[in-house]
């Protein structure tokens, strides 16, 4: 039994009791609206990620400390799908409980490169880029339907794509609850998607021979 | 004038009594765990986390006068102390002064006599 003889010992027990049952009825809440592991792992049969077209461009960013010339891929693809979870037990996505605060949605390139420095893993390096992300605050917002280029650049380390032949791109989600644990995962993804070769200017001199050069290097607007 | 201050500083200490104690004890925490139970209930009922913390704030408030103010019926049961025996401090002064005992010793006196004199029987 908790001290209660003066006014300040029973205020001291009143406040003590309150933060340990906010803090029951906050993991209660957080436990109930985890998202399953059904919703976790599975990708969503109804979603719809194709890439329409990619290009590798020479070009030089604009806001951004790196103003080296280095080579972009542009990408352009159509996003169908609907997050808004509608009813849970007919198979919709629970994304969305009374405890969700906002859900981020990022579409993701990621590919293979040669990296003499990994060791551990064959030489082999895997890379992570987000290409498009949208905060979702409203559950009407979760309804995604856009057909657009990448919203952020896509660059290589060795400022070259020359050396990756394909990369897969995903759309991942992350619930951010009021009170809880982030949870993490993927909505739809496509298969390897190559990467073609940067196009180059063919011109032809005044002797006859033709020569290779590279296009003007373009200012991009990321 | 100490006599009002006292009267304040009653006040502000709320002493309550020991059965007292204990009752304001249970209605703490048995107001405080079933408001807990009925916000999360209606809570998940409206869908809705703000329902939930406000009818907890609004419990936690109501359970606040009940408990921490010194309430009269967490004086009903009032400690009975036993009447003060008087001892004067001149009596005191010699039985310990002159024969070099603790206060203690010299209370004890009566006790040990009276348990020796049953032994005697």
């Amino acid at each position: 039994m908790v001290l209660m003889n003066t006014l300040t010992s029973r205020l001291s027990a009143w406040s003590g009791l309150v933060l340990s049952v906010l803090l029951f009825l906050c993991s209660a809440v957080s436990f109930l609206t985890y998202p399953s592991p059904s919703t976790l792992k599975s990708l969503n049969p109804r979603a719809n990620l194709t890439v329409t077209s990619v290009e590798t461009i020479l070009g030089r960013q604009r806001w951004s400390p790196n103003r080296e010339e280095q080579e972009f891929v542009e990408v352009r693809f159509d996003l169908a799908t609907d997050l808004t979870g509608g009813l849970a037990g007919q198979g919709g996505r629970a994304l969305w409980t009374w405890n969700t605060k906002q859900v981020f949605l990022s579409l993701v390139a990621s590919w293979d490169s040669v990296d003499p420095r990994a060791r551990g893993k064959g030489g082999i390096r895997k890379n992570e880029a987000v290409l498009w992300d949208r905060i979702v605050q409203r559950r009407e917002d979760a309804r995604v339907l856009i057909s657009q280029g990448n919203k952020y650049a896509l660059r290589e380390v060795g400022k070259r794509w020359a050396g990756i032949d394909s990369a897969n791109f995903t759309l991942h989600w992350n619930v951010m609850p009021h009170v809880g644990m982030l949870a993490y995962g993927h909505e739809a993804t496509t298969g390897a998607i190559p990467i073609p070769a940067r196009a180059r200017r063919v011109r032809q001199l005044p002797n006859g021979e033709t020569v290779e050069e590279d296009e003007e290097v373009r200012r991009m607007p990321y | 004038m100490s006599a009002m201050l006292d009267q304040v500083k009653g006040y502000f200490e709320g002493k309550v009594d020991f059965q007292g104690q204990r009752l304001a004890d249970r209605i703490n925490q048995e107001v405080l765990v079933m408001g807990a139970l009925l916000a999360l209930f209606v809570g998940f009922a409206f869908s809705s986390l703000q329902v939930m913390m406000l009818i907890f704030a609004a419990i936690s408030a109501v359970d606040f006068v009940l408990v921490v103010p010194a309430w009269p019926w967490y004086r009903r049961h009032q400690t009975k102390w036993l009447p003060n025996i008087p001892r004067s401090d001149a009596d005191e002064a010699k039985a310990t002064g002159e024969q070099g005992k603790s206060v203690d010793e010299v209370e004890k006196e009566p006790l040990l006599a009276a348990a020796e004199g049953k032994k005697a029987r």
